[in-house]
């Protein structure tokens, strides 16, 4: 669980963060979505004990963070690609940890296997690619076997392999009755991974909403008909709660019925239908409509500028 | 990779409670010997330490450095012993980068997140990161001074001392105490500045620059400058000549331990404040 209360940040006159309020639940995957410079990073380092907030606070399973007594068992992070030495293998960065915060030397061959790099961890972390690093950090993070992951861009130059074994963990460790929090500022990712969503912009919280929700929010679903009599087929459409419009000839993009009713309505017209596809407006097109504003005023500042 | 991350089971095997003092030091430990570049300093250090100490200890006859007349004050036949342990100005150099370099490693790579995630309240880490390093670089400059001083009495042929003559046991003690004090001051630069460059830089400045520049000072008042400095003061720890300007051992060691008191109480509070 983490409870993230009022919580802000200034760089002098620059707000990274401002007054954001959310609670991370356990047990689901929470995803942490806002584009570049957003301040999720930013967020996620003030929840981790490593900035210190200008206001505000942020407790992770009840307790602000420095206040655990072991708090590589209660919140397990992967901060940013590549926070490895070089120079060192990935056996003696785990285990360096691992003593330092009192776990057993079993748990680095174990997070070692988890992250699927056994093979290469006696091997400088300085030659990893970039997938093999962040799997590295991913192992880092779940070296304490926390009750809490927070995952910064995890799926970052991974492949698609990568992609899909975030995805799969993160799913894993939420199902364990975990929190799961993690940012990325790929939507699409998003929308395959994340049950709820925290989105922000700027430094504030635009949306929190399950992502189901978020999206049904962005307008809803619409049902696109193909059919050579289109025109005739609109009419029949026609009515009070339903809009059908158009974009080119044969087409039809229809609001309001869903696709078993349009297919039966046109076959007791003896219309033929070429295509009926439910459409499902992207997270991509959520995110867009909520931070139109948002956008728009950037534009304003940077012209103003 | 099913049944790892199970939380009835392993969850609860884990300890509820940090690694404490031991696992501190373990931890700075492994970070410390899993570095190539850790041996590859101390090694470059030493090894100059006992070649340079030989070298001054050969040439003595022939007018090299440690011979009558010319060469730098300090050096000279009258203080075999100075002599052959004169190359710790390049050790000095040596470990003093590394202990730079083991805190400035990790915040450019960026370690030191995962190493402040595990030990929030910070200081711990400042402590055991020195106390581990601090025992290697000890070690390391009792076991290479004793060698350099060995190697060095041997070609100083006649005019060599033995290990139990006068003030030697102090001045091989006193120089890996003044070693490690210096590789404690580079870390301690490292913590308050958190760049190498701006570390090494500083670094070099208190402990080589000033000194040579203060020769330049008027003598009313420049030698009493130049004998707070920590290279200086702290070099009375195992001189056993000791020149009129310069302070006694215990002075001298007080002053060098007065700039570590001040270095790591200062990087402390400000490693409390900071964002890492």
């Amino acid at each position: 669980m983490i409870e993230v209360q009022h919580l802000a940040k200034r760089y002098g006159e620059k707000t990274a963060v401002a007054d954001l309020t959310f609670t991370v639940r356990p047990g689901v995957v929470t995803g942490f979505l806002g584009p570049n410079g957003a301040g999720k990073s930013t967020t996620m380092r003030m929840i981790m004990g490593l900035d210190r907030p200008t206001s505000g606070t942020a407790l992770v399973n009840g307790k602000r963070y420095a206040e655990h007594r072991a708090p590589l068992r209660e919140v397990g992070a992967l901060l940013e690609a590549r926070a490895l030495h070089p120079g060192r293998t990935a056996r003696a960065h785990l285990a360096s940890l691992a003593a330092t915060a009192g776990l057993p030397a079993s748990r680095v061959e174990e997070v070692l296997d988890l992250a699927g790099i056994t093979s290469v961890a006696d091997r400088r972390v300085g030659g990893f690619s970039l997938g093999m690093g962040q799997r590295l950090g991913v192992a880092t993070a779940l070296l304490g076997d926390p009750a809490t992951v927070v995952l910064d861009e995890p799926v970052n130059g991974l492949d698609p392999d990568g992609v899909l074994w975030i995805r799969t963990l993160t799913r894993r460790l939420a199902a364990e009755g975990r929190t799961v929090f993690l940012s990325s500022h790929l939507m699409s990712e998003m929308a395959q991974t994340a049950e709820h969503l925290i989105v922000v912009g700027r430094g504030r919280l635009l949306s929190d909403s399950s992502t189901a929700a978020f999206i049904e929010h962005a307008g809803g679903e619409s049902v696109r008909v193909r059919s050579p009599r289109a025109t005739e087929l609109t009419g029949l459409l026609a009515a009070d709660g339903v809009t059908v419009t158009s974009a080119q000839t044969g087409l039809l993009d229809v609001r309001g019925l869903d696709a078993a009713t349009i297919g039966d309505r046109a076959l007791a017209a003896g219309i033929a239908v070429h295509e009926l596809t439910v459409v499902r407006p992207s997270l991509e097109d959520a995110f867009m409509t909520l931070t139109r504003d948002e956008r728009e005023y950037r534009t304003d500042e940077e012209i103003a500028a | 990779m099913t049944a790892v991350l199970d939380t009835t089971t392993s969850h609860r095997a884990l300890p509820q409670v940090n690694g404490g003092v031991g696992g501190l030091l373990r931890g700075e430990w492994v970070k410390l010997r899993s570095l190539r570049s850790t041996w590859l300093s101390l090694a470059v250090g030493l090894v100059l330490m006992v070649l340079f100490g030989w070298l001054f200890t050969a040439t003595a006859e022939s007018g090299g450095p440690g011979g009558d007349g010319g060469g730098p004050p300090g050096l000279s036949f009258t203080d075999p012993v100075g002599l052959s342990l004169a190359g710790y100005r390049l050790a000095q150099l040596a470990i003093g980068v590394l202990g730079v370099l083991l805190v400035t490693g990790e915040y450019s790579t960026g370690t030191i997140r995962s190493t402040f995630a595990a030990v929030p309240r910070r200081w711990p880490v400042v402590a055991a990161k020195a106390g581990v390093f601090a025992a290697v670089v000890f070690v390391g400059s009792l076991l290479t001074g004793v060698v350099a001083f060995l190697i060095g009495q041997a070609s100083l042929g006649d005019l060599g001392v033995g290990l139990g003559a006068d003030g030697v046991v102090r001045a091989l003690l006193g120089l890996a105490l003044y070693l490690t004090a210096i590789g404690l001051f580079g870390m301690a630069l490292g913590w308050l500045l958190r760049s190498t460059a701006g570390a090494i830089s500083t670094l070099f400045g208190l402990v080589f620059l000033l000194p040579v520049l203060g020769q330049l000072l008027p003598a009313s008042w420049g030698p009493d400058v130049v004998r707070l400095l920590p290279g200086e003061a702290g070099a009375q720890l195992f001189s056993l000549v000791g020149t009129p300007d310069a302070l006694g051992p215990w002075s001298g060691a007080a002053v060098l331990l007065g700039y570590l008191v001040v270095a790591f109480t200062a990087a402390t509070v400000l490693l409390r404040r900071r964002d890492a």
